[in-house]
Order: structure tokens, then sequence, then C-alpha cells
């Protein structure tokens, strides 16, 4: 460094383009690994990000004929679907009482139980839907009528297309 | 602000103190541009360890999900398919600035006197980057990256006697597997990382202590030499530009050319041809000049021993030579030597990526063919040599064949295997096109290759349907859970095979079971069937009371359905054939005398003998018929043959004259008769007929009594 710090005192001026010089640099530098940190950095957060924050699309899943569902009497049905999971393709088995009063207005019912979870079954002398695990009771509405469950059961969002019916289900 | 904090940080730790010191390091006179590669390789460094820290974010390694989890980076995630490319290529571009730096500094010299372990660290360094390379390469687990594996752990199996020993501790067994995967991954993200970090840190500070080499000075004249400039900011302004302009090559090329990736990998896909990564192909081709005589010993040769003394020369380079001069042109003897030897690496690497696996020369017929096999689509179900649908037989291996046999097999599969489901070529195919695919197909053996765009259209299958024996499967699979299948596909999905080949399940008297699985599990039958499949039998087949009635209609269209269940001789136990002994020849003649409890003991009595006894006439004779029957029976005896025997015919023209002569009203009193069952009220009725002309005053036949 001597040879440089004798030659600066020498002469001031080229001292003076020097420093200038120097700075430029400097901050030129500093803008350029700026600029790489910026288009290095950006699209890898995104990557992180990913889709953590995508709102997750349902899809509509096709049960079976509405003639199936006879007015008053729950009747169940199964459909399985791919669900998403990260890289994981899962199947997954869902099981559902579809209901009508009046065969125009159904009513579709996750067979879940709202208390822990645990499947429930129409049993059609009890007329309820009946849970088993700690004897947890519906009726033909969902609603509770014995049992510890908290809240009627759960309705999925459905729909009738051409006298088929489909329920909506998470996952792709 | 900024000044304060750095300043109390410096009084805690000196670290800007260092940092600073560090940086501004004075530089020889005539050291810049040329000097940029060592920061560079440096800068591509750390540009593998970002974007490789966040793909392991999402990556998973083990065979079940290496594969799928690359799959979801780059087709899935947002900017998955870039991160990758950037991984991908940023490793080529780390390999070539690290040769590049190694260059420049062994053509300026930069190896001598007092920086002899600088240059050594760097040989270890290039080592570990290669190492890096090559364990990242497995990682995608895909079809090129598992077989590049087979073949640069086999390299390290050519050491003789021990060989398999070290490519077994290579792979973690004996085959490339779960376990080589599990070891490369950690090598490549942990072990390798940590050796290089290592390694350069002890490279730089080597270097920032022993100072840049003054360029061409000779060694023992470096302390006269002027250092106008610092390394800060002179160079590092320098380095940064050059890194801007790396980072934006290594964009362009991952967003023109992205990472590809290839099938799952495929242990049993023997036809495929791997292909080493560019940096091994010097030593691959160098493989094929060592003479086949040599044996194992030659392959060791070629394969370790000579990249070996290689590796090691380079070592012991700065100690060997001892010559003070940097000056290329005062130390020719190295200086030729080293161009030389970087043409041979050229050399052998530019005719090994040309030459590549052997390819072959398609003649222009087979040009031809090969355009119609894709045109037809053959190759979604047929691979060539691991390229290709995984559905149909891999034509690589066994070819060529013979182009009689494949022509038949192509016209009409089934002729060859009954159970096939290949789509016979479509009829509206000309016959030059015809000529031409056989030729082609015909002439496919190891060495012929699906062309690279074809590859690369493949449709991208579900991981579900990753498994490397998923065809084979799928029968099970549709067992387990019909439904699901059903969320993608359609019936005629499976139709379009299965309506040549029946599935599995329906072998073996499936009708006669069919109603059960129909009952209890519809969803079972509606993967494939449309819902009014039932229908096209159920309408018109069951053999429902009026059955005996609408049978024979009923076979004539559809004796393929009848045949599930009955077999063909089946009709004759009525038609014909298989008969109780007392009903031999004639018995149709002599069955009246029957006694009516015998005949319940098979038939049906009430249905049987109505069959024939009312109704249930062939339709050709209708109520007209006696009138009609002559002109029939003339032109087409046979015809009645197939029910009546002659003595049906002489029942009434063995005693009668018929048609009646001209004379015969005057002659009937002879031959007619009027007892009961007599022939001619087979045609006439008593009262009309007789009574016509006798009057009331003619008897009742109800006597045997002759008139
Ligand atoms: S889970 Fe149903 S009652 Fe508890």
């Amino acid at each position: 460094m001597g040879d440089i710090r004798e030659s600066a005192a020498g002469k001031a001026e080229e001292d003076l383009s020097l420093i200038t010089r120097r700075r430029f640099l400097g901050y030129g530098s500093g803008l350029l690994s700026a600029l790489i940190g910026i288009a290095l950095g950006l699209p890898l957060v995104r990557f992180y990000v990913g889709d953590t924050f995508k709102e997750r699309e349902g899809r509509w899943l096709r049960l079976g004929a509405i003639e199936e569902v006879t007015a008053g009497q729950p009747k169940l049905f199964r459909a399985s679907h791919v669900d998403r999971d990260g890289w994981r393709q899962t199947a997954r088995r869902e099981s559902v009482y579809a209901v009508t009063q009046d065969g125009k207005d159904y009513v579709v019912f996750s067979n879940a139980c709202t208390h822990l979870g645990c499947p429930v079954h129409w049993d059609d002398s009890a007329q309820s839907f009946l849970c088993p695990c700690h004897n947890g009771g519906f009726n033909i509405r969902g609603e509770v009528t014995k049992g510890p469950a908290p809240r009627p059961l759960d309705r999925l969002e459905h729909k009738v297309e051409e006298g088929t019916l489909y329920v909506k289900v998470m996952g792709g | 602000m900024v000044g304060k904090i750095l300043r109390w940080i410096d009084e805690q730790t000196e670290l800007v103190t260092f940092v600073k010191e560090f940086m501004e390091e004075p530089l020889a006179k005539g050291v810049g541009w040329p000097h940029v590669f060592g920061s560079a390789a440096m800068f591509l460094f750390v540009v593998q360890l970002c974007t490789g820290v966040l793909l392991m974010v999402y990556y998973v390694p083990s065979p079940d999900a290496a594969y799928e989890s690359a799959s979801f980076i780059s087709r899935e995630l947002p900017l998955g398919g870039l991160v990758r490319g950037l991984h991908h290529w940023g490793a080529s571009f780390m390999l070539i600035l690290v040769i590049i730096h190694m260059l420049q500094a062994f053509f300026w010299g930069a190896y001598k006197k007092p920086r002899q372990i600088i240059w050594v660290i760097g040989v270890l360094l290039l080592l570990v980057t290669m190492g890096l390379s090559f364990t990242g390469y497995l990682l995608p687990w895909d079809q090129k990256a598992y077989w590049a594996t087979v073949v640069g752990t086999r390299i390290a199996g050519s050491v003789p006697m021990v060989g398999h020993y070290i490519t077994a501790l290579f792979r973690g067994g004996p085959d490339v597997g779960a376990l080589t995967l599990t070891r490369f991954f950690a090598l490549h993200v942990l072990i390798f990382p940590a050796v290089l970090i290592g390694l350069m840190v002890f490279h730089v500070a080597q270097v920032r202590k022993k100072g840049i080499t003054p360029p061409w000075r000779r060694v023992d004249d470096e302390d006269s030499v002027s250092r106008p400039t610092l390394f800060y900011p002179d160079q590092v302004f320098k380095d940064a530009v050059v890194s801007v302009l790396l980072l934006g090559l290594l964009f362009a090329v991952a967003v023109l050319y992205p990472a590809h990736l290839e099938a799952k990998a495929n242990p049993a896909a023997i036809g495929y041809v791997p292909r080493p990564e560019w940096y091994f192909l010097p030593n691959f081709e160098l493989l094929k000049y060592v003479p086949t005589a040599w044996g194992e010993w030659g392959e060791f040769a070629g394969a370790a021993v000579v990249p070996g003394l290689a590796v090691l020369f380079l070592i012991v380079l700065p100690y060997l030579d001892r010559n003070p001069e940097r000056l290329p042109r005062r130390r020719p003897l190295i200086s030729v030597g080293a161009v030389a030897a970087l043409g041979v690496l050229l050399y052998l690497g530019i005719s090994g990526a040309k030459s590549g696996p052997p390819h072959a020369q398609l003649t222009p017929q087979q040009q031809r063919g090969q355009k119609v096999f894709l045109d037809l689509r053959c190759h979604s179900c047929h691979g060539i040599n691991g390229g290709g649908g995984l559905e149909g037989q891999d034509l690589g291996p066994d070819g060529p064949r013979q182009p009689d046999t494949v022509a038949k097999v192509l016209r009409s599969p089934t002729a060859i295997n009954p159970r096939s489901i290949m789509p016979p070529v479509p009829a509206s195919l000309t016959k030059t096109d015809f000529q031409d695919l056989v030729a082609f197909v015909s002439a496919i053996d190891t060495t012929f290759r699906m062309p690279t765009e074809v590859i690369a259209s493949q449709p991208h299958r579900p991981s579900s349907h990753q498994e490397e024996n998923w065809f084979a499967n799928h029968k099970y699979e549709v067992r387990k859970d019909p439904t699901l299948c059903g969320q993608c596909h359609e019936p005629t999905f499976c139709q379009s095979c299965h309506l040549k080949r029946r599935p599995d399940s329906h072998e073996k008297e499936w009708l006669k079971s069919h109603f059960g699985t129909a009952q209890e599990r519809p969803e079972y039958c509606q993967v494939c069937h449309e819902e009014n499949y039932c229908n096209s039998c159920h309408d018109r087949l069951m053999h429902t009371e009026d059955w005996m009635q609408r049978h024979s209609s009923a076979s004539e269209v559809d004796r393929e359905m009848c045949q599930e269940c009955h077999k063909p001789d089946f009709c004759i136990t009525c038609h014909g054939g298989t008969k109780p002994a007392s009903h031999t020849k004639d018995w149709v003649y002599r069955h009246q005398g029957a006694q009516a409890a015998e005949c319940s003991e098979c038939h049906n009595t009430k249905t049987f003998c109505t069959a024939c006894h009312e109704g249930a006439r062939p339709e050709s004779h209708k109520a007209d018929w006696l009138t009609q029957h002559p002109s029939r029976a003339e032109s087409k005896t046979k015809e009645c043959a197939t029910c009546h025997r002659t003595e049906f015919c002489s029942s009434c023209h063995g005693g009668i004259d018929l048609p009646h002569p001209p004379d015969w009203m005057l002659e009937h009193k002879a031959q007619a008769s009027f007892a009961a069952g007599s022939v001619c009220f087979r045609c006439h009725e008593y009262n009309e007929t007789c009574n016509k002309c006798h009057g009331a005053e003619m008897p009742e036949p109800a006597s045997d009594t002759p008139h």
C-alpha cells in the first residue's frame, strides 16, 4: 500500500481523480451487487413462497344419479378423488349422505360426526344418523338429537346437473 | 447512521477493519480482467448454494419421491423450472469457470513459487466440483440420471480384483438404488459443499497472503513490481461486472433450455443408452482407444490409471516445474505440452460428443417408415430403446425382425397373439406407407433411437402412474378403488383396449357370476361400462318366460353372447344330436305313441309339446303354406330337409296323386277316405269340401268304415 499513499500525497490532483475513480468503482460494485442480489433473490423468494398462499380450489365430485335418492331416505354415496399434497397425490375417499324430502331439494351431509369425526350411519329403525363412538345422534335434517356433538352434521356444497348429483370436495 | 453501526461493530469485533484490510489488497501492475475467473467461479458457487438450498426445500431424496418431487418443482411450482434450470446449468457453468481459472493460472505461471499450495488446493477444488456435478446428476432420478450413474459408478469397478467392492461402496450396495440416492444426496448437499467451502477459504486466504501473481514476472523478481491498484474497488468492480454478465447468461440459458426431465428412472429399461455428462466425455472416448485384447486391465488403464495419473501430475506440477520464468515462451516445453494435452482433451471430448452411442443411419425408406410409425402414434405404446411408451414391448432389444412376420402382426395382431390389444394398421394406409412402416419396424435394433422431440413431448403421467410396472398392475389398482379411475378417465378409455381384450376378471364363465358384482359393487362395472350397458343384454337376452319363442331370433343376432354361457353343442341338445336312446331316427314320427308321463321326465310337456303342436312353425309356413309349398319344395328340397324327412312328403304324396290330376273328381272315390286322420283332411275341411257335392246325406266321417 505504501507506494499508493506516496503517489497520492505527491500529486494532489491525481489524488483527487483517484479518489473519484475509487468512489465510482466502489458505488458501481455496490450497485452491481445489489442488482445481482435482486435478480437472484426475487425469483428465489418467490420459489420459496411457492403455492403457500394459493387458495385451494375445490372440485366437483360425481356421486350418482338423483333417482337413487328416495325422498325421506338418506342415501350413502362413496366416491374417491385424488388430493394433491405437494408432490404427493393421495387418493381420498369421501362418504356422504344425500337426503331429499321432496325429490327437488337435496342436502348432502358429510358422514363425519361433528363431535370427534367418527363416521355416522343412517339407522332406519331409529330414523337417525347414529354415531358409534359416543352414542351421538342426528335427525334427518342433520340436527343433533342426542350425544355430545356440538353442532349439526356438516352440509357440503352440491349441485344437480342432468340428473346427476355432484358434491364439492377439496383437492385436485 | 450506518457508519455508527459499523463503528460499533468494529469496536466489538474488529470485523470491519478485518474486511477492509482484506479487501484493500494492493494489486500488481497488469492484474485485471484476466484475473476475474476465480471470483467468477466462486460467484457461481454462491449461485449454486442459493438455488441448491432452495431446491432442498422441496426435494425428497428417495426413489419413491425423488422424481415426483423434481417433477413437482419443474412443472408446478412458480418459477420452479427456472430455479432448477439455474442450478442445472450453473453446475456446468461453474465447472467451466473453474477450468478456465485453472488454465489462466497455468499460463500465467501462477502455480510457481511461492504459490504452489494454492495451485494444489485448486486442483482439489476442481475434483470436488466434479464430484458435486456427478452426485447432483443422479438426484432428479430420471432415466438419464439413473443410467449415467450406473455407468459412472461402474468405472470404479474397472480396478482389477477389488473393483466391485469400490463400486459397491460408491453405490451403497451392488446396484444403483435407494441407498445410492441417499448417499449421493448427503455427498451433494453436505459433504462436498462443506469440503469445497473449507478448501476455498484456504485457497483465498493463501491468495490474499501471497498476493495475486504479478503477470509475467520471474519468480525471483516479484518484489520490484509496482502495485498501483487495490483489490477493492478496482478488481471487485471487474468481478461484479463479470458476475452480472454471467448471471444474465445463466438466466438466458436456463430459460431458453429448461433443465429437461426424462421419464422416471426405470432399472428394467435395458434398452436405454446412457450418456455421460460432458466432462466425462474425454474419458469415455479414451476407453474406445484401449485395445480390447488388454481386457479388464485395459479398461482399468483407460478409466482410472490415465485420469488418475493426469490428476497426480497436476498436483505435483508446481514442485516439478521449478523454472522461475512465467512468460510461456520462456518455458516452451511445458507450454507446448499443455496446449497439446488440451488439444487431446478437446479432441476426445468433441469426438465423444459427436459419436455418442451407436446410432443407426436410416435409409430413405426407413425414414419414411419412421414418419408413418410416429404418425400412427405407435410410439405412444412402443418404446425404442428406452424412449417412448411403456405399455407395449420395447422394439429395440429384440430387433431386427423378419419383415414377413412384422407385416403379419401389423395387419392382424390377434392372428399371432389372440390376446393382443394392438390395433391393426388402419385399412386406409397406402401400400407404400405400409411397406415403409414394415421396413422401419423390422429394422429396429439396439442402435435405433426415438427422435428426441418425441421423447420430450411424451405426456406427463401423474405420480400414481409412475411405477415402472404400472401398466401391468393397473388391474389391481382398479380393484382397490374403482371410483378413483373415473375421476380422470371415461369408460371409453378402458374400452379402447379392452374391447379387444377382455379384462382378466371377465374370463371364465364371467357371465354366470357377473350378477353378484353388479348387484353389490356397481362402481366396479361403472369404471369401464356406460350406464346403459346392462340394457344391451338385459332388454333382449334375458331368459324370461317367453324365451323359448324368442330364442331363435335372438340367437341369430347375438350368437357370440349365447356362447358366453353355452357351448356350441348346447343347441344340438334340442336341435339334434344328444338325445335319449328312444329318440332315434324317426322319433318325430313315432313320438305320438310315447307315454305323456315318460315325456314329462325331461320335457315340460306344457310348453315343449305346444312349441310344435301349436304355432312355432317356421315363419315361411304361413296360413296358405299348403298351397304355396309345392313350388318351394321343388326348388328348395334341401331347405325342407332341415326339418322334414322324405317320409313326411310321402305321408301325403305316397298314397294320393298330388296335385290332383284333371279327372280327379271322377276318380277320387277310390283313393279318398273319410276315415278320421285321413290325409284328405290335411288340406280339406270335411264340411266345406265333401258337403259341397255330396250334400247333407253324406255320413259324418265318424267311423272307420269306408263309404
Ligand atoms: S365422535 Fe360421534 S359422538 Fe363422539
